[in-house]
């Protein structure tokens, strides 16, 4: 024929054959033999569950003023394949997502990543930005973004939401579940870029979105409370300072307010956590005089004392051990009626009361008060104090008395608000709550005030409610409240450090409580100022700032004044 | 313009005598058909998972490879090998210019391509077509001293070596394997002396084992085929770099099993397999058709090597013996190195899967090189019939001794046809 070896004609096509034949078992060998394993992990790299965050429930305050929301924002990532020159990318990325290039760059280019978040939480106008670019292998995703719109405001009551959407600290954290709602989820196979594959198999649950809070916290009074907290603070030189505005009749708290604070939309630019605390509810203080209040109302109401009760204020008492705890400064009051010691804040005094009272039923009495034990706010991180009963190893015969002028005892503001506030309430304790309303969807869940118990009888209240309207006229030099008559008391608290109470400048804690109208009373206000400087007393550094706020509040409340607003009660006080 | 019309209709003209032409293979044909139908729909489908105008630009080379086949199976094959010689210079020249930087356009970390505006090429699709023309042409004219080492071996290795040498410097380790499989195909079946293709194949290999540890992305291909799944699948390791579509190829066989999960169903070619429409769309019908749908593939390239070494045998002269042989092999070769890469048989290499990948040129020239192999069929001769042409003409033994007396004899036919020489044997 034409000279072409048959033969090695064969031979070829068996070549091919040959060849087919192995090609086709390496197919059969991963098909059927691999084809589990191969399945699994081809499943390993298509499957991808994405959780999709759930639309975060607003914080409103009791006004309808929005304290918290959400609003739109992207991350962007990269898949790292598909990222074609990482240099260039890092450049153009570097200006828009505030991170520097080599940082961006390292990220791209690090070994055994698939995708990296480069940023998250970037506004609209930015994704825009980057989107222009048309970057290879650059994704943006839309996810949530927190904001406070009203910034370093309440910030501590608030907390903040964390990278991974929930919250950390405050009402954020506690009501996390109500307000974070539950996250859908998708579940399916993803091409390269994470999109899920139309054709493939894929289960998704949609995202139930959170409740709204409405709190009991009114952004007026909150405003009023923090910007004369700020000013005082900057006044007195002072380290800090609380101040809580609370309605006596139901335990609802109205205001609540720390220095220092953050701003929670830029919590990451917080280099110290201890910032996120509630130190009105999470840190202790030792009160000092104001929890004089508290000793009198016991007195008061076991009978020891009446207000005309007289006692021999010298400069000290000596207990049984021959220890001798002095008055402040050392002053002398000579004979004293039980009001006259709450005016001159007389320690003698106090501790003659607690010395009638005895141990038993002045620490029952401490307890039923609340103290040494969490009021049950609906805030995270709450702390007991400390209260020292006969039996446990902190307490002795020197902190019983001590312990009648608020020494050797630690409480949280908010305690001791909760507790002046049972006073001014009748002398029935309620529990204090911060959340007004859950506005889940149609469902509207109310809290309703909660009673938690009677602390002392209605007469011994309105009885102390008497006396100590006449200590707070007897600050009328320092500071007063015209027209309205208004029960307070001053306090100047020691600050325990490791070797005994501190000296020198700074060391105290001035603090005023006080509650009113006397006649009606609607509102108990704690004004604690930490370490002044300007001057050491409660009376001269918290003083003003608790009238300050007292009068703004009957006026935001439109509470009428009881009395002439020119009168001027009472004479120059003592401290 | 006459003289250049009837300069045409000359080149045109078969050379020796008018042969009776019947209908062409009819079982290559139907082949033929079933692959390319076969191919347009899976680039479809694979084109699903990335970019689904690659079906459509896909159609329209099928329809210009299609003109081009029935353009090539109408003519005579004989007159290519008028083409042999100026195809092979052609090549040479374009496999050189493409290294020249500024005119080869590099892809995908290898030059070659050569960018004509809207279209580009390369020219070692074109080296396949000129290598397959060159060699059936020659060893048409050599006949039995191709067994002798120096008329055989040595131009051959020469010839071989030029071209392989110039692919491999673009780099296109895949084009460089096909020429050696359609020359040695070629040179096998021409009657080479199994000596010299013993020293020739171990050389060879030497040569392939050198290159493929001198350079660092051969190694890897070397060490992505030799690897376990384990190390595959290591995502600190190969799996960042080459064995990325090897590993993702392996899934979607893995996910195919024995008939697959359904034409169109895929994952794997949502953008996880590279390429899947392209060099990688082997593993697209492995998930999509499975085993089953690879094993009917792979019998379709089988008939289309049944039926062309059939037809070379059947040839009635011997260039289209060996035209026949080099365009079987080529796409026969070319489709089993493509499959043998993504089943990692061989290293992986970039080429198309003929007929089946997205077209481009290549889809076009391989149906070109087709059409060739269909007009030979049409002029075949039944087994044990008489030839109708038993020898080729002498003139064209005397061509292609050296490529020097070659190129000085172009172009003069008419005159050589005037005064046969036939003492330049020696």
């Amino acid at each position: 024929m034409n000279g072409l070896s048959a033969r090695r004609l064969r031979v070829l096509l068996a070549a091919f054959v040959l060849f087919s034949g192995a090609v086709g078992y390496r197919v059969v060998s991963f098909a059927v033999l691999q084809g589990p394993v191969l399945a699994q992990r081809a499943e390993a790299f298509r499957y991808r569950e994405d959780i999709v965050p759930a639309h975060r429930g607003d914080i409103l305050d009791a006004r309808g003023r929005v304290l918290a929301t959400d609003i739109p924002a992207d991350r962007v990532s990269a898949i790292v394949r598909q990222v074609e020159d990482p240099h260039r990318t890092a450049q153009l990325l570097a200006p828009l997502i505030g991170r520097s290039a080599e940082d961006i760059e390292a990220a791209l280019t690090q070994p055994g990543r698939e995708w990296v978040v480069l940023q998250r939480q970037l506004d609209p106008e930015v994704s825009a930005q980057i989107r222009a670019l048309e970057l290879p292998g650059i994704v943006l995703d839309p996810e949530p973004k927190r904001a406070y719109p009203m910034g370093d405001f309440a910030s501590q009551v608030l907390g903040f939401v964390n990278w991974e959407y929930r919250g950390a600290y405050g009402l954020e954290a506690a009501y996390d579940s109500v307000v974070g709602g539950i996250p859908g989820q998708l579940v399916g196979e993803r091409d390269l870029a994470g999109n899920v594959i139309a054709l493939g198999q894929s289960s998704w649950s949609p995202p139930k979105d959170g409740a709204t809070l409405v709190l009991t916290i009114d952004s007026a009074v909150q405003y009023l409370a923090e910007s004369v907290l700020e000013r005082t603070i900057q006044e007195q030189r002072a380290a800090g300072g609380t101040i809580i505005v609370m309605d006596v009749r139901t335990g609802a708290i109205l205001a609540m307010a720390n220095r220092p604070s953050f701003d929670p939309n830029r919590f990451t630019a917080v280099s110290d956590p201890a910032l996120f605390v509630n130190r009105s509810v999470s840190a202790t203080y030792e009160p000092g005089s104001t929890f004089k209040v508290i000793t009198m109302a016991l007195g008061l109401d076991a009978g020891v004392v009446t207000p005309q009760t007289v006692v021999d204020g010298g400069t000290y008492r000596e207990l049984p051990d021959g220890t001798r705890i002095y008055n402040a400064l050392l002053q002398e009051f000579g004979l004293e009626t039980m009001t006259e010691v709450l005016i001159h804040s007389s320690n003698v005094g106090a501790m003659e009361v607690v010395d009638r009272l005895g141990p038993e039923r002045f620490y029952d009495g401490v307890e039923r008060f609340g103290f040494g034990q969490p009021s049950g706010v609906d805030l995270p991180g709450e702390v007991e104090g400390i209260v020292n009963r006969p039996g446990t190893a902190g307490w002795s015969l020197t902190t019983f008395y001590t312990n009648a002028f608020g020494q050797g005892i630690a409480v949280t503001p908010l305690q001791l608000v909760v507790a002046v506030s049972a006073i001014a309430n009748g002398g029935v304790l309620m529990r204090p709550y911060i959340v007004q309303e859950i506005r889940d969807g149609q469902r509207i869940q109310v809290t309703e005030p909660t009673t938690v118990r009677r602390v002392i009888r209605e007469e011994t209240a309105r009885t102390l409610s008497e006396m100590l309207a006449e200590v707070m006229d007897s600050y009328s030099t320092r500071f007063r409240i015209p027209g309205y008559r208004i029960a307070a008391k001053t306090g100047t608290a020691e600050i325990p450090g490791p070797h005994g109470y501190e000296r020198g400048e700074g060391a105290t804690i001035a603090s005023v409580i006080g509650y009113g109208p006397v006649e009606n009373p609607r509102f108990c206000v704690l004004v604690k100022i930490d370490r002044p400087k300007g001057s050491p007393w409660g009376e001269r550094a918290a003083g003003p700032a608790f009238a300050e706020v007292f009068r703004q509040l009957l006026l935001l409340y439109g509470i009428p004044p009881s009395q002439p607003v020119d009168s001027v009660a009472g004479e120059g006080g003592r401290p | 313009m006459r003289r250049l019309v009837r300069a045409f209709a000359r080149l045109l003209t078969p050379p020796g005598e008018r042969r009776v032409l019947h209908e062409p293979d009819l079982a290559l044909l139907l082949t033929i058909l079933a692959l390319n139908t076969f191919g347009l729909v899976m680039v479809f489908s694979a084109s699903v998972g990335s970019d689904s105008s690659y079906a459509v630009r896909h159609a329209v080379w099928l329809g210009l490879g299609s003109l081009a086949a029935v353009v090539t199976t109408a003519f005579d094959y004989r007159i290519w090998r008028r083409l042999a010689v100026p195809a092979l210079v052609a090549t040479i020249a374009l496999l050189t210019i493409v290294l020249l930087p500024g005119i080869g356009e590099t892809r995908l970390g290898a030059q070659r391509w050569i960018d004509l505006g809207p279209l580009s090429f390369q020219p070692s699709e074109l080296a396949k077509l000129a290598l397959v023309l060159y060699l059936a042409s020659w060893l048409a004219g050599k006949g039995d001293r191709i067994r002798q080492f120096g008329h055989g071996v040595v131009p051959f290795v020469v010839l071989l070596g030029a071209l392989v040498g110039l692919t491999m410097l673009q780099p296109d380790l895949g084009t460089s394997m096909v020429l050696v499989l359609i020359g040695f195909a070629m040179f096998f079946t021409a009657g080479a002396a199994l000596s010299h293709f013993a020293v020739l194949g171990a050389s060879g290999l030497a040569a392939a084992l050198v290159m493929a540890l001198g350079a660092s992305y051969r190694r890897e291909r070397i060490q992505v085929l030799l690897s376990s799944d384990q190390e595959l699948f290591d995502p600190n390791g190969l799996l960042r770099t080459l064995g990325w579509q090897i590993a993702q190829a392996r899934l979607a066989f893995g996910g195919g099993g024995w008939f697959g999960v359904g034409l169109g169903a895929g994952r794997q070619k949502f953008q996880w397999l590279p390429h899947a429409h392209n060099d990688a769309i082997f593993a697209v019908i492995g998930e999509e058709l499975g085993a089953v749908g690879c094993a009917v593939m792979l019998l379709l390239f089988l008939v289309f090597a049944w039926r062309g070494l059939s037809i070379a045998r059947r040839a009635p002269d011997r260039f289209g013996g060996f035209l026949a042989v080099g365009i079987t092999s080529w796409i026969v070769g070319q489709a089993l190195i493509n499959v043998g890469g993504i089943t990692s048989t061989l290293p992986f290499t970039g080429i198309p899967l003929p007929f089946i990948s997205y077209g481009g040129s290549a889809l076009v020239t391989s149906l070109a090189a087709t059409g060739i192999l269909l007009s030979i069929s049409r002029a075949t001769v039944p087994r044990g019939a008489e030839p109708v042409v038993s020898r080729s003409v002498p003139e064209h033994r005397a061509r292609h001794l050296a490529l020097a007396p070659m190129l000085r004899s172009f172009g003069r036919n008419a005159r050589r046809r005037a005064a046969p020489r036939g003492g330049r044997t020696r």
